[in-house]
Protein backbone atom coordinates (compact mmCIF):
# COMPACT_ATOMS: atom_id res chain seq x y z
CA UNK A 1 0.00 0.00 0.00
CA UNK A 2 1.46 3.32 -0.78
CA UNK A 3 0.52 6.58 1.63
CA UNK A 4 1.16 9.55 0.94
CA UNK A 5 0.84 13.06 2.44
CA UNK A 6 -1.92 15.83 0.75
CA UNK A 7 -3.91 18.80 1.79
CA UNK A 8 -7.54 18.56 1.45
CA UNK A 9 -9.52 22.05 1.18
CA UNK A 10 -11.73 22.35 3.83
CA UNK A 11 -14.75 24.77 3.06
CA UNK A 12 -16.20 25.19 6.16
CA UNK A 13 -13.27 26.01 8.30
CA UNK A 14 -11.61 27.97 5.29
CA UNK A 15 -8.47 26.21 5.49
CA UNK A 16 -6.43 23.30 4.20
CA UNK A 17 -6.57 19.89 6.43
CA UNK A 18 -3.35 17.27 6.33
CA UNK A 19 -4.51 13.87 4.89
CA UNK A 20 -2.81 10.54 4.83
CA UNK A 21 -4.03 9.10 1.29
CA UNK A 22 -3.95 5.69 -0.15
CA UNK A 23 -2.38 5.92 -4.15
CA UNK A 24 -4.87 3.69 -6.02
CA UNK A 25 -4.15 3.29 -9.39
CA UNK A 26 -7.14 1.10 -9.77
CA UNK A 27 -9.34 3.97 -8.32
CA UNK A 28 -10.59 6.14 -11.24
CA UNK A 29 -11.35 8.87 -9.09
CA UNK A 30 -10.71 10.37 -5.20
CA UNK A 31 -12.83 9.05 -2.55
CA UNK A 32 -13.56 10.56 1.10
CA UNK A 33 -15.59 9.48 3.43
CA UNK A 34 -19.56 11.02 4.00
CA UNK A 35 -18.69 11.91 7.70
CA UNK A 36 -15.47 13.72 6.92
CA UNK A 37 -16.97 15.31 3.67
CA UNK A 38 -20.08 16.53 5.62
CA UNK A 39 -17.40 17.73 8.25
CA UNK A 40 -15.69 19.92 5.71
CA UNK A 41 -18.63 21.36 3.57
CA UNK A 42 -17.84 19.43 0.41
CA UNK A 43 -19.86 20.49 -2.72
CA UNK A 44 -22.43 17.76 -3.84
CA UNK A 45 -22.82 17.69 -7.58
CA UNK A 46 -25.53 14.66 -7.29
CA UNK A 47 -24.82 10.68 -8.02
CA UNK A 48 -22.68 8.84 -9.92
CA UNK A 49 -22.84 5.40 -10.93
CA UNK A 50 -19.23 3.39 -10.98
CA UNK A 51 -18.62 -0.38 -11.03
CA UNK A 52 -17.54 -2.18 -7.90
CA UNK A 53 -17.03 -5.87 -7.51
CA UNK A 54 -20.12 -6.93 -6.91
CA UNK A 55 -22.58 -4.35 -8.66
CA UNK A 56 -23.13 -0.53 -9.14
CA UNK A 57 -22.10 1.63 -6.54
CA UNK A 58 -23.85 5.26 -6.64
CA UNK A 59 -22.23 7.83 -4.67
CA UNK A 60 -22.16 11.50 -4.58
CA UNK A 61 -19.77 13.24 -6.88
CA UNK A 62 -17.76 16.74 -5.30
CA UNK A 63 -14.77 18.68 -6.74
CA UNK A 64 -11.58 18.55 -3.89
CA UNK A 65 -9.31 21.11 -3.65
CA UNK A 66 -6.12 19.19 -3.42
CA UNK A 67 -2.65 20.29 -2.44
CA UNK A 68 0.70 18.15 -2.65
CA UNK A 69 3.74 19.62 -2.89
CA UNK A 70 3.83 23.01 -4.24
CA UNK A 71 1.30 22.42 -6.64
CA UNK A 72 -2.74 22.37 -6.33
CA UNK A 73 -5.35 20.47 -7.92
CA UNK A 74 -9.34 20.68 -8.28
CA UNK A 75 -9.82 17.30 -8.77
CA UNK A 76 -13.34 15.00 -9.26
CA UNK A 77 -13.70 13.00 -6.29
CA UNK A 78 -16.90 10.94 -4.47
CA UNK A 79 -17.97 10.87 -0.98
CA UNK A 80 -18.63 7.34 0.53
CA UNK A 81 -21.22 6.93 2.48
CA UNK A 82 -19.11 4.29 5.65
CA UNK A 83 -21.89 2.49 7.93
CA UNK A 84 -20.88 3.90 11.58
CA UNK A 85 -19.81 0.62 12.67
CA UNK A 86 -17.35 0.04 10.60
CA UNK A 87 -15.53 3.03 11.05
CA UNK A 88 -14.32 1.22 14.98
CA UNK A 89 -12.01 -2.12 14.57
CA UNK A 90 -14.25 -5.31 15.01
CA UNK A 91 -14.26 -6.31 18.66
CA UNK A 92 -12.71 -9.30 19.79
CA UNK A 93 -15.77 -11.09 20.94
CA UNK A 94 -17.82 -9.34 18.04
CA UNK A 95 -19.46 -12.00 15.79
CA UNK A 96 -18.30 -10.06 12.59
CA UNK A 97 -16.34 -11.48 9.47
CA UNK A 98 -14.83 -8.51 9.01
CA UNK A 99 -11.12 -7.42 8.73
CA UNK A 100 -10.13 -6.80 12.01
CA UNK A 101 -8.64 -3.07 10.82
CA UNK A 102 -11.23 -0.21 10.68
CA UNK A 103 -12.55 1.19 7.06
CA UNK A 104 -9.70 2.57 5.31
CA UNK A 105 -11.74 5.90 4.89
CA UNK A 106 -12.11 5.87 8.57
CA UNK A 107 -9.08 8.12 8.87
CA UNK A 108 -7.94 7.98 5.49
CA UNK A 109 -8.71 9.49 1.74
CA UNK A 110 -8.19 7.30 -1.32
CA UNK A 111 -6.27 9.32 -4.66
CA UNK A 112 -7.45 7.82 -7.80
CA UNK A 113 -5.92 8.04 -11.52
CA UNK A 114 -7.56 11.68 -12.06
CA UNK A 115 -5.16 12.87 -9.13
CA UNK A 116 -2.05 11.15 -10.32
CA UNK A 117 -2.50 12.31 -13.79
CA UNK A 118 -3.04 15.58 -12.71
CA UNK A 119 0.96 15.66 -11.55
CA UNK A 120 4.19 16.35 -13.30
CA UNK A 121 5.86 13.46 -14.17
CA UNK A 122 8.46 13.84 -12.09
CA UNK A 123 5.79 14.01 -8.88
CA UNK A 124 4.05 10.90 -10.12
CA UNK A 125 7.25 9.27 -10.14
CA UNK A 126 7.89 10.19 -6.64
CA UNK A 127 4.98 9.18 -5.34
CA UNK A 128 5.32 5.69 -6.91
CA UNK A 129 8.27 5.35 -5.71
CA UNK A 130 7.21 4.68 -2.02
CA UNK A 131 5.71 1.20 -3.62
CA UNK A 132 9.36 0.35 -3.85
CA UNK A 133 11.52 1.86 -0.77
CA UNK B 1 3.66 19.68 4.57
CA UNK B 2 4.88 16.51 6.07
CA UNK B 3 7.07 15.17 3.62
CA UNK B 4 10.21 14.08 6.07
CA UNK B 5 7.20 13.27 8.23
CA UNK B 6 6.09 10.61 5.66
CA UNK B 7 9.20 9.21 5.21
CA UNK B 8 10.26 8.43 8.50
CA UNK B 9 6.93 6.89 9.72
CA UNK B 10 7.44 4.83 6.78
CA UNK B 11 11.62 3.59 7.32
CA UNK B 12 9.99 3.38 11.20
CA UNK B 13 6.59 1.33 10.10
CA UNK B 14 7.58 -2.09 11.38
CA UNK B 15 8.97 -0.23 15.18
CA UNK B 16 5.85 1.38 15.13
CA UNK B 17 3.86 -1.49 14.64
CA UNK B 18 5.11 -3.12 18.06
CA UNK B 19 5.04 -0.14 20.16
CA UNK B 20 1.46 1.79 18.54
CA UNK B 21 -0.17 -1.42 17.43
CA UNK B 22 -4.15 0.17 16.44
CA UNK B 23 -3.19 3.93 17.25
CA UNK B 24 -2.77 6.59 15.57
CA UNK B 25 -0.06 8.63 16.11
CA UNK B 26 1.28 12.20 15.41
CA UNK B 27 5.02 12.45 14.08
CA UNK B 28 6.37 15.89 14.15
CA UNK B 29 10.71 16.23 14.28
CA UNK B 30 11.59 12.58 13.58
CA UNK B 31 9.65 11.53 16.91
CA UNK B 32 5.86 10.47 17.92
CA UNK B 33 4.55 13.47 19.70
CA UNK B 34 0.95 12.12 20.18
CA UNK B 35 -0.89 8.75 20.10
CA UNK B 36 -4.68 8.30 19.63
CA UNK B 37 -6.55 5.42 20.35
CA UNK B 38 -7.80 3.79 16.94
CA UNK B 39 -8.28 5.45 13.64
CA UNK B 40 -8.91 8.94 14.38
CA UNK B 41 -11.20 11.75 12.89
CA UNK B 42 -8.27 13.32 10.53
CA UNK B 43 -9.91 16.58 11.38
CA UNK B 44 -9.41 16.22 14.62
CA UNK B 45 -6.07 15.11 14.34
CA UNK B 46 -5.26 18.80 12.67
CA UNK B 47 -6.74 20.31 15.04
CA UNK B 48 -4.17 18.99 17.52
CA UNK B 49 -1.58 19.44 15.33
CA UNK B 50 -2.26 22.78 15.08
CA UNK B 51 -1.76 23.00 18.65
CA UNK B 52 1.27 21.23 18.92
CA UNK B 53 3.56 21.07 15.74
CA UNK B 54 2.89 24.85 14.18
CA UNK B 55 4.37 25.56 11.51
CA UNK B 56 6.64 22.44 11.34
CA UNK B 57 6.75 19.50 8.96
CA UNK B 58 4.43 16.88 10.57
CA UNK B 59 1.69 13.89 9.70
CA UNK B 60 0.07 11.44 10.49
CA UNK B 61 -1.05 7.66 10.49
CA UNK B 62 -3.33 4.92 11.87
CA UNK B 63 -0.75 2.28 12.79
CA UNK B 64 -2.40 -1.40 11.71
CA UNK B 65 -1.32 -4.14 14.77
CA UNK B 66 -0.89 -6.27 11.38
CA UNK B 67 -0.51 -5.29 7.90
CA UNK B 68 -3.74 -4.09 6.41
CA UNK B 69 -4.29 -6.58 3.63
CA UNK B 70 -7.83 -6.66 2.86
CA UNK B 71 -8.21 -4.02 0.41
CA UNK B 72 -9.33 -4.03 -2.89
Amino acid sequence: MILIDVEIYNYSKKRYELFEAIVDTGATFCAISKHIADEMGLPLHGPIHLWQVNGPLTPTKTTLKIRCGKSEHHVEGVIINIARDYLRPAAPDEECERPLTPHPLSSRVIVGKNFLEKLSEEERKEVLSYLVS
Amino acid sequence: MGVESRRWINENLHKLREKYPNKTIMVCDGRVVKVFDGATDPIHVNEVAREICQGKDWSYTFVSKVEEEYIL
